[in-house]
Order: C-alpha cells, then sequence, then structure tokens
C-alpha cells in the first residue's frame, strides 16, 4: 500500500509556550482511515491544522504523495490543496451564512479552476451523492439541520476528489441518530473513491467503528499505535487502558487515571502521562519513552512494557 | 407509603413565541423516590433539560408551567417566588452543565459557597461558613481546599469546577439533585471521575437523582430508571436494564442501534431516518410515527399514552416491540 501521508518528528510550540505538538509521526495509506484520539489540549487538532499546511510546524517532516508539504507554497500549495480538504467540526460556523449551499460547494471548485457550465453539474452530483435533495441548493445554512449542513461541507470537502480528507470532529456535534448517517456516508464515499481519511475525535466509540488504525495522544505525543481493533481490545499504554476504562456504561473495564491532564505549558518531565499513571516508577521521569513495536503494527511508548525493558547496566541484553 | 422524594404529574412547560405559544414539554410523570436515579435520555430538542429546569422553575416568566412537581410533600408549581427561593438550593439542587458558566467569575470559590450556606442559614458567622465551604470542598475530593477556596473560577480546570458545582449543589443536604448534562462538557477520563463521585455522594447522603444526558452510555451506568424522551413526550420509562436491554418503543431501539459500536460492520450503522417534529409543526398521532419502521394505520391518527406492557416498563406505542415478540 502506498502511503498518502507520512509525518515525522512534527513539532510545534506556540508562542504561549504550549507545546501543542512535541514529536509526531503518522503513516496513513492510500484509502484507509487513520483515527488520531485523545483529549482536550492534547494536540490532535494541531496536528490536523499541521497536515492541512494551515499551521506552520516549527520543526519535521510532512510528505503527501511523496511531495515534500512543507516546503510547497504560493500556487503550488493552492493548487495541491485540491487532493488534501478538511471536514470541521462544526458545520453551520464553517459555512458562510451568506452563501447557499450549492454556492459554498461551488466556491471551492472555482478556486481549483472547475468553469460553468461544468461546475454547476458538478455541483448537482455532489449533492446527489452525499444525499441532498436539489430543493437544498438554494438553502442557507441557517435552513439546514445540523446532519444537512455537514453533508454540505462533506459534499465541498469531495469537489475537487481530495486523497486526504482531515476530518476533524467532524460528527461530534450531531445527535446519535444523525451521527450514523454522516459516518456511513463517508464510508460509503471511502469505499467507493479510496480516499483517505485522517479522523481526528474525541468519541472513542466513533473511533473505534471508523478507522481501521488508530493513534493515541496525549500532551503533544502520540503514546500508542496500532490496528484499532488490536488497541482496543489489548491496549498496551496505561493511558490507553485509562482512556477505554472511562467510557461509561457497563462492560467495560474501570482502571481510571487520577487527577486531571497537566498543562501542556509545563508538561511533565520524561513520560507526560507518569503523574496520573497508577505504575508510575522514578524511571518514568527520566526520559520519554520512545514508541517501541510490541505486536506487528502495534507500538506503545511505556517503560513498563516486556520489549521496553532497558538492558542491564553491565552486560546488556543478551 | 411515605411520599417519594419527587412526584411529577402531567408537568406541560409552554413558552410565548411571537404570534402564540409553543408546547416543548407535553405532559411528563415520574417520580424518584430517595436515593434513586432516574435518567432522562434524549436528542437534542426533546424538552429533557426544560423538563429538567422547570422541576425548578429555572425559567421563570419565560415559561408558562402546568401539571404538578411535588417536593415530598410541597406542591412546587403554585408557590411564590419567594417561598421557591427558599426551597431552591436547600431541598432541591442543580448541577448545570457548565459550569464554568454557573460560577461568579469575579469571586473567590469559596465565596461562592459561603453565600449559599449563609443564605439558606447554615451557618451563622462567616467563619463559620468558610469552615463548612472548605468541607464542603473536602467532601468532593479537592486535595487542597484551603487553596482552592481561596481561587478564582478562570485559575482551575474544567473538572475542578464542575466539583465546585456538585459542592454547591449538596451544600445544603438537598432531597433531590437535578442534574443537567453534568460531565458533557467534560474529557472522557475526567467525566469518569465526576460520575463516580456522583454515585458516591448520592450513597452517602441518599439524594434523589434526576440527571438528564443524551449519553446512552451514561444513562446504563447511572440510572435506576430510565425514561427516554421524544418530541416533548416520555415514550419509555422503566428499569434501565429492560429499557436499555429489551426496548419496547421503536425510537429507544432505533437509537440504540445508531450507537456506533465495533462489532458493526463499517458503513452499516442504522441512522433513524428524517428528523424529529418541530415543536410549531406537531401533527396529530405519534410524533415519531413518520420515522418508525414499525408504523401503522392508527400511529398517524392517535397519540398513544404511555402505558404499562411489560412487567415494569411504561411504554407510549401503539405498537410496542416486546409485546410483539412475544405474541
Amino acid at each position: 500500500m502506498s502511503a498518502v501521508l507520512e509525518a515525522r518528528a512534527l513539532r510545534k510550540t506556540f508562542s504561549n509556550g504550549v507545546r501543542a505538538v512535541d514529536g509526531v509521526d503518522l503513516d496513513i495509506a492510500a484509502g484507509e482511515t487513520l483515527g488520531l484520539v485523545g483529549e482536550s489540549g492534547c494536540g490532535k487538532s494541531t496536528t490536523g491544522r499541521i497536515v492541512l499546511r494551515l499551521t506552520d510546524p516549527d520543526s519535521g517532516d510532512l510528505r503527501f504523495e511523496g511531495l515534500d508539504l512543507l516546503s510547497t507554497r504560493g500556487r503550488a500549495l493552492r493548487r495541491l490543496r485540491a487532493r488534501l480538504q478538511v471536514v470541521p467540526q462544526d458545520p453551520r460556523t464553517s459555512l458562510n451564512p451568506r452563501l447557499t449551499a450549492g454556492e459554498a460547494v461551488a466556491f471551492n471548485l472555482r478556486a481549483h479552476g472547475w468553469r460553468q457550465p461544468r461546475r454547476g453539474e458538478r455541483v448537482r452530483e455532489l449533492f446527489a451523492r452525499v444525499g441532498l435533495a436539489p430543493g437544498h441548493l438554494a438553502s442557507y445554512p441557517h435552513e439546514l439541520s445540523g446532519g444537512q449542513a455537514q453533508r454540505v461541507a462533506i459534499a465541498r470537502a469531495l469537489a475537487t476528489e481530495p486523497r486526504l480528507v482531515v476530518c476533524d470532529e467532524a460528527v461530534s456535534a450531531l445527535d446519535k441518530s444523525v451521527q450514523a448517517e454522516v459516518l456511513n456516508l463517508l464510508t460509503g464515499i471511502q469505499a467507493q473513491a479510496g480516499v483517505s481519511y485522517l479522523f481526528i475525535s474525541h468519541d472513542l466509540a466513533v473511533v473505534e467503528h471508523v478507522a481501521e488504525r488508530v493513534a493515541v495522544m496525549y500532551l503533544g505525543r502520540v503514546v500508542e499505535t496500532g490496528p484499532a481493533a488490536e488497541v482496543m481490545a489489548h491496549p498496551l499504554h496505561p493511558y490507553t487502558q485509562a482512556l477505554f476504562g472511562s467510557l461509561p456504561g457497563r462492560g467495560r473495564g474501570r482502571a481510571h487515571a487520577q487527577g486531571e491532564p497537566p498543562s501542556p505549558r509545563n508538561p511533565p518531565s520524561g513520560c507526560h502521562f507518569r503523574t496520573r499513571c497508577p505504575g508510575a516508577v522514578p524511571r518514568c521521569a527520566e526520559a520519554a519513552p520512545p514508541l517501541v513495536e510490541v505486536q506487528p503494527g502495534h507500538r506503545a511508548a511505556c517503560v513498563h512494557h516486556p520489549a521496553m525493558t532497558p538492558p542491564t547496566p553491565n552486560g546488556g541484553t543478551p | 407509603m411515605p411520599d417519594p422524594a419527587l412526584a411529577v404529574d402531567g408537568l406541560r412547560v409552554s413558552f410565548r413565541v411571537p404570534g402564540g405559544e409553543v408546547q416543548v414539554v407535553r405532559g411528563v410523570s415520574f417520580s424518584v423516590e430517595a436515593g434513586r436515579t432516574l435518567v432522562i435520555v434524549g436528542e437534542s430538542g426533546s424538552g429533557k433539560s426544560v423538563t429538567a429546569r422547570s422541576i425548578l422553575r429555572l425559567h421563570g416568566r419565560a415559561a408558562a408551567l402546568a401539571g404538578e412537581v411535588r417536593l415530598g410533600g410541597t406542591e412546587l408549581l403554585g408557590l411564590d417566588e419567594r417561598r421557591m427561593n427558599e426551597l431552591r438550593g436547600a431541598r432541591v439542587a442543580l448541577i448545570p452543565q457548565d459550569a464554568t458558566g454557573a460560577l461568579d467569575p469575579l469571586r473567590r470559590v469559596g465565596a461562592q459557597l459561603s453565600e449559599v450556606l449563609r443564605h439558606h442559614g447554615r451557618a451563622g458567622s462567616r467563619a463559620a461558613a468558610r469552615e463548612q465551604a472548605v468541607a464542603l470542598l473536602r467532601r468532593v475530593h479537592i486535595a487542597d481546599p484551603e487553596q482552592v477556596a481561596a481561587s478564582y473560577p478562570h485559575q482551575l480546570s474544567g473538572g475542578m469546577r464542575q466539583r465546585i458545582a456538585i459542592a454547591i449543589a449538596i451544600s445544603c443536604g438537598p432531597q433531590v439533585l437535578i442534574a443537567d448534562e453534568p460531565t458533557t462538557a467534560l474529557d472522557v477520563t475526567v467525566q469518569a471521575q465526576i460520575l463516580d463521585l456522583l454515585t458516591e455522594l448520592q450513597e452517602r447522603l441518599g439524594m434523589a437523582l434526576v440527571m438528564v444526558t443524551h449519553d446512552v452510555g451514561v444513562a446504563e451506568q447511572m440510572a435506576d430508571d430510565v425514561a427516554v424522551m421524544y418530541a416533548g413526550r416520555f415514550v419509555e420509562l422503566g428499569p434501565v436494564d429492560a429499557v436499555l436491554g429489551t426496548p419496547a418503543h421503536p425510537y429507544t431501539s432505533a437509537l440504540l442501534e445508531a450507537q456506533p459500536r465495533p462489532d458493526v460492520p463499517r458503513g452499516a450503522l442504522r441512522p433513524i431516518p428524517g428528523v424529529p417534529p418541530l415543536p410549531t409543526s406537531r401533527a396529530a398521532g405519534c410524533s415519531f410515527a413518520a420515522r418508525c419502521r414499525h408504523r401503522d394505520a392508527v400511529c398517524d391518527d392517535v397519540e398513544p399514552d404511555l402505558e404499562r406492557t411489560g412487567a415494569a416498563i411504561l411504554v407510549a406505542c401503539h405498537r410496542p416491540l416486546a409485546v410483539r415478540r412475544t405474541a
């Protein structure tokens, strides 16, 4: 499988001192969904914005379809954006209130050189594809329900046949009965068009359903990554365990994290999770444990994992 | 039999809008015993929050309330505002969704707690109130209560602020606690801690808890009884295991099937087609009929009442599911 996106060692510290992204690696294959999960302030949205080239990282390497994304700018970047699109969280604030739904989608097409009458045909085609009645072409955002508005946002994102769509909490504002509809639409489009998704969400149940692979972020770092089913069934990192243990409802584990996430301005030394971790030992404060492959494709960053046992002081590992 | 801690009978809530009135809650009845939890589950606009807040009469003159709300032996809807103010916060208290908005940003946390205690005559002197405030913060497991009491809300985390809102709510030992989406604004690891805290406090203090949520998982974890609300009415009410395990109302069943789960193949979630009716344009018959897979001719004409079907479940449906299964 060819990689659509390869991110290496992305770092971003904002001017207020918040270390939002602290050495993140991501790989997304063609036609694949990578779920990026974590709690507020973990850096998942900033990571998404870096991938979209809306925020410049301080350092790191970012390749999109083999192209060096960070050195691309100006007209070349604009052209490339046709293949790299976004579905934002709240369609009612991301849609221009003074454009009709049809105009919103056409706007994106025009930016990428589509001319009339082909543009109008394409807009109608997209509306049919996302399940919106032609009557909604002339609707303004305030006349649409949340689910309809999100369909417009999806039609707009798909207009230019992107290879990667960043879905940033794309279904979080929707009621479950509508959310299911939009999730079906997103997965259906993927099956048809082979588009890849970077699916950013705080909702574990949604990610569990939609993603093939997940990356779990905590205070700017990926602490665990692997096949979704595998990570959910056998979480290796204590943070991942706490995250899934916190899911409300019966039948889930009850391993809770202590306290609340520390400030991303001043994260703890070593492993960022150690201040809330039930299994923290002095060694955790020394250095950030690297992501280590435990099962094929399943990596975790924790000193407690057998694969992470450091070499003995004299003699090294056998 | 003694009165339940809270009994709501035929509650109707209407709001005045330009050119008339809109009925948002259309005849809701339930009761909660001391030490028990009723969770009202519903989607946006179902009327669940309005129901909860109307118990405390928080909508003021904007809303017209009808029906009965009895707190112990006291009927609340007929009380004058002065008397209601004495009860509010003392015998029935609210945990809001947004603790940040509920706390005064310009006053220290300790002062806000003391104010409630002194308003309800639970503390004689300022010093006594201050001491009690610190004790309350300790009771909601705030590690350094003296320091937190001296802090302003913006200096604290979201989870901490929600703990403070809970401390204020329990400060006067209410018999009934109303929690309106108390963890919706919180991250999942913090939500788990707050839900544990609520369970613990309820066990210790024996309050009746009425909780409103959109999250079926939260309902499953917290409820003794669950009420499912749709278009201003309860469509199903009963013990949590029965309602969420073998739902009788097609809406409850559809809502559960729409939840993303790992065992459902990608693309095979079952959304509920259509949208709920607006309160301004409700047709005759069952409000869910237009979206219902089991709809029948009668459903379009007659709105079903909430009636007992199984041993313990009440359901408002002409074609309840569990009955058909056993038939």
